[in-house]
């Protein structure tokens, strides 16, 4: 049974549309990333179902109660804010025991909490501190700490690493994921960073302008998005034109390449970058196309190569950076048919998409 | 260096008009040329004491009006520095201009008009009367105070309690007030020492029968013991000094104060 | 507004009819009270003044007291002499606090708590230590006679109670000197550092950058403070009364002398006085809110 469902959940801001028409499902211990560029109103959904925001039309259900009318502490819902917002009139330990606090439980009981959650979090020793005492990723800790102590039914977090930087995100990332495993909480996690969404999240939910595009796992957000404002936003770099006959893909320039999928007529197809692989060597296979090298820029992990089809298509591909090429060599781009993906024209929906 | 000599210079000056206090209140006849008094004397401090000079009536009468305006200012103040600092709503900018006016237009007209209707009411020269006109003065202040500081309150610690299972009365107590606690107190401090310096207002109002500090001294002013008022003025310094040593810190932060150069 | 993204609610309030209700709500009592008592106040003193109500209201409404009041020769001498007190010391008071403010700033936290200490003083105790500090019998007299500057107290100037209102300009100086840089100091605290250092980066002497960064970013402290301060002394009581000159009088003396005579036939002209009063310290603010909403405009031109 979905543990959370919201239905036609629709939020205005002074006229101007936050989320519109929201339905989404989240399964008990599921971790669902909520994606999307900076301003698209995630977050204004997290603080509706946080209950510190009322929707202006649309329900919201846990554990199959209505919760519109329940006030934000009476929810089992816990919020963490991007900034963490340790209190800072309290100490590490208080804050943690804030929301046991709040439910009357008496001291002896949070401090043994507190101490115990500390510890799950790897800040033996901390509680006495207070929070300006406290590096950024340890006060994100602390923060998941606090939410997590109260034993929520469901987590959110609210761009919680985006203040952190990249070694740090990693290691957060993993305590997050394992203190997830070991709660088995619902976690929920609004994010503008497609990396973070996939490496954290067993679904992603992405949205644009209030509305949601696409609900589905990793992989196939990856591999399958449903359009082309969705594959750009996911690190879709390569966007062409085909006339399709079936499995039969015709390029502008009368090159014809084999996929899986069948079509009829004109459609938009992609490919990711690092799908493509390049040959120095003429092979005879489906799908080897001719190319030029007309840049070459490595950046540690990859090389990063722009080929030149036709005289208005070119196509990226990233190979691995022990291949050497130079600018200018003649090259053959070899496009696997399993990873060819399309969009029929009219669902492609033109749109500028700020890419953070 | 020489700003610092410069910093000792001004403090040197701005203490200076206490130097003749301190030696006047514990002088005997200190008659010009002298450069010191010929005789000293604790007889101005016996009389502050002493219930016939009416000083320590006037202090406790002071005391009591202050605090009981300051808390009341804070009562309505905290509200409205709410709405100022975290609202926006047609109409802001007109309504913190109204609430300067009772600290920049001149208070005569009003309390003229004032005394008549508590002369009517039978109010006149009661506590009550009193408390009622500082609130005049002590409102605004308190306002802007708490206003400047809610500006710089991130909601998001509000949001955060309310998530963690804190009720909204829990988050005023455990999360609002102790974070906004440097605005209320240097609020409160303003809200006192101009209820506690207050001449004027007290006097339109206190039909003789209120008698603060600043009417004792007012009295004294026009008498001549000279070592009497200076008695009596250094002793109407010392609570106002008390609550600042106890605000010092609340006033080192800045978002307290900026508030009042933002009107 | 400088923190508008740390105002993480602030958009959330700002939508609908129903939250500005809100706030309204949150305002009423503060308005009500203020609303209520000096608004109210401000009424019945009109209301007396034409005659309408009062001891000696005939019920005929008349503006006798105005015109009665307007035409007290001492009445322009009185506004002018209040105008120039208010001017002077508001204009001394703001120079200083502005210099000292900057001295402040860099110094230490024992400096700025030491020209705090003064702040708690009040006014009538002020009044007293610079009567016996500059009186021709005072502190500063007695030292000069010692050190032989002068013979006797009648070689020494008169600075209270004298026509010039040395006294009272220095009183209004010492006790509104601590409480402007108060303010001016928390404005300073608040400017980021980087804009100045960005600016003599670019080539500008200290007193440029001063010139052109700090004091424009100051512009709206020094404007608030220097109105509450203007307004202060312009309305202030005690100090002209007990330190300034005997004739010609400020207009808030000359009103409590009115009010106060025990010539009752008096009041309405001493109520019509502090209508006018009213009238010109609420045309300051006017004027000043004016002032400040251009000068906002020609920075947004800029």
């Amino acid at each position: 049974m979905s543990q959370l469902v919201l239905q036609n959940l629709t939020k205005h801001f002074s006229g101007a549309t936050a989320v519109q028409d929201l339905w989404l499902e989240v399964q008990a211990g599921e971790i669902l990333a909520l994606l999307g560029p900076s301003g698209c109103g995630k977050s204004t959904i997290l603080q509706m179902i946080a209950g510190v925001l009322q929707p202006d039309r649309g329900t919201i259900a846990l554990d199959g109660k209505l919760i519109n009318r329940v006030p934000p502490e009476k929810r089992d819902i816990a919020l963490v804010l991007q900034r963490g917002l340790l209190f800072p009139h309290l100490t590490v330990g208080e804050n943690v025991a804030f929301g046991l606090k709040m439910r009357g439980i008496n001291r002896a009981e949070r401090e043994e909490k507190a101490i115990a959650m500390l510890h799950q979090v790897q800040l033996d020793g901390f509680g006495d501190r207070k929070p300006s005492a406290l590096s950024g990723g340890q006060a994100q800790r602390v923060a998941l700490a606090r939410s997590l102590v109260i034993r929520p039914k469901l987590l959110l977090l609210d761009e919680p690493l985006s203040a952190l930087d990249a070694n740090l995100r990693a290691e957060m990332q993993d305590l997050i994921l394992r203190l997830q495993t070991q709660t088995g909480v619902t976690l929920l996690i609004v994010t503008h960073d497609q990396a973070e969404a996939v490496v954290m999240s067993q679904r992603i939910a992405l949205m644009f302008n209030g509305r949601l595009r696409q609900v589905d796992s990793p992989e196939q957000i990856y591999q399958q998005p449903s359009d082309e404002t969705v594959a750009q936003f996911m690190g879709g770099v390569n966007f062409f034109a085909i006339q399709a006959q079936g499995q039969q893909w015709k390029l502008p320039n009368g090159l014809v390449l084999v996929s899986q999928h069948r079509h009829q007529g004109a459609i938009r197809a992609t490919i990711r970058p690092e799908q493509i692989q390049v040959f120095t060597e003429m092979r005879s296979q489906n799908n080897i196309i001719p190319a030029t090298v007309i840049a070459n820029r490595f950046t540690g992990t990859q090389r990063r190569l722009t080929l030149a089809i036709a005289a208005n298509l070119t196509l990226q591909a990233w190979v691995t950076p022990t291949q050497d090429f130079h600018v200018g060599q003649a090259v053959w781009a070899y496009l696997p048919p399993e990873n060819l993906w399309y969009f029929s024209q009219a669902s492609a929906l033109p749109q500028a998409v700020e890419v953070p | 260096m020489l700003k610092n000599t410069l910093i000792v210079l001004v403090i040197v000056v701005l203490f200076l008009p206490l130097l003749p206090l301190l030696v006047w209140s514990f002088s005997q006849g200190w008659f010009f040329p002298q450069f010191i008094p010929e005789q000293w004397t604790f007889q101005h401090w016996i009389q502050v004491f002493s219930p016939a000079s009416r000083v320590m009536e006037g202090l406790v009468q002071s005391l009591a009006i202050a605090l009981t305006t300051t808390m009341l200012s804070l009562l309505v103040g905290l509200p409205a520095g709410r709405a100022i600092g975290l609202m926006e709503f047609p109409g802001k900018a007109a309504l913190k201009l109204f609430l300067l006016t009772p600290i920049i237009v001149s208070p005569l007209a009003t309390l003229m008009g004032m005394q008549f209707v508590l002369i009517r009411l039978g109010l006149n020269g009661t506590l009550f009367a009193v408390v009622l006109v500082h609130l005049m003065p002590t409102i605004p202040y308190m306002t802007l105070v708490l206003a400047s500081v809610f500006a710089n309150f991130d909601m998001g610690y509000e949001i955060q309690a309310r998530s963690l299972g804190a009720s909204p009365l829990q988050v005023l107590s455990q999360v609002t007030l102790p974070l906004i606690a440097p605005g209320v107190v240097v609020g409160a401090l303003f809200a006192f020492l101009i209820s506690w310096n207050e001449f004027l207002l007290t006097f339109f109002v206190s039909a003789g029968r209120v008698f603060t500090l600043p009417m004792v001294l007012f009295t004294l002013l026009q008498g001549g013991n000279n070592g009497l008022t200076a008695a009596v003025a250094i002793t109407s310094v010392v609570p106002g000094l008390l609550f600042l040593l106890l605000a010092s810190n609340a006033l080192q932060n800045e978002t307290t104060l900026a508030g009042l150069g933002n009107v | 507004m400088p923190f508008a993204e740390r105002r993480w609610g602030l958009r959330h309030d700002g939508s609908g009819l129903l939250t500005h209700w809100r706030a309204y709500l949150l305002l009423l009592p503060v308005t009500g009270i203020i609303g209520l008592l000096f608004g109210g106040g401000l009424v019945m003193a009109f209301l007396q003044s034409i005659g309408a109500i009062g001891l000696l209201g005939s019920g005929q409404i008349s503006l006798t007291a105005y015109q009665t009041a307007l035409a007290n020769p001492e009445f322009l001498r009185s506004l002018t002499l209040s105008v120039y007190i208010a001017i002077v010391a508001t204009g001394l008071s703001t120079v200083f606090s502005i210099g000292l403010a900057i001295l402040l700033r860099t110094a230490g936290r024992w400096a700025s708590f030491a020209c705090q200490v003064t702040l708690p003083i009040p006014h009538l105790v002020g009044i007293v230590g610079v009567l016996l500090l500059l009186s021709p019998s005072g502190l500063i007299s007695r030292w000069l006679y010692m050190l032989g500057g002068i013979q006797s107290d009648q070689d020494f100037p008169l600075l209270v109670n004298d026509t010039a209102n040395i006294g009272v300009l220095l009183h209004f100086l010492w006790k509104e000197i601590p409480f402007m840089t108060l303010i001016l100091l928390a404005v300073l605290r608040g400017i980021n550092p980087a804009y100045e250092m960005q600016a003599r980066a670019l080539g500008a002497s200290p007193w440029q950058c001063f010139w052109h960064v700090t004091l424009p970013m100051m512009k709206s402290g020094i404007f608030s403070s220097s109105l509450i301060v203007f307004g202060y002394i312009f309305a202030s009581f005690e100090v002209p009364f007990l330190l300034g000159s005997t004739r010609p009088r400020t207009l808030p003396v000359l009103i409590y002398r009115a009010f106060t005579d025990s010539d009752l036939t008096r009041r309405p002209e001493a109520i019509a006085l502090g209508i006018i009063l009213s009238a010109l310290s609420m045309l300051i603010v006017v004027a000043y809110s004016w002032l400040v909403s251009r000068n906002y405009q020609s920075m947004s031109r800029v």
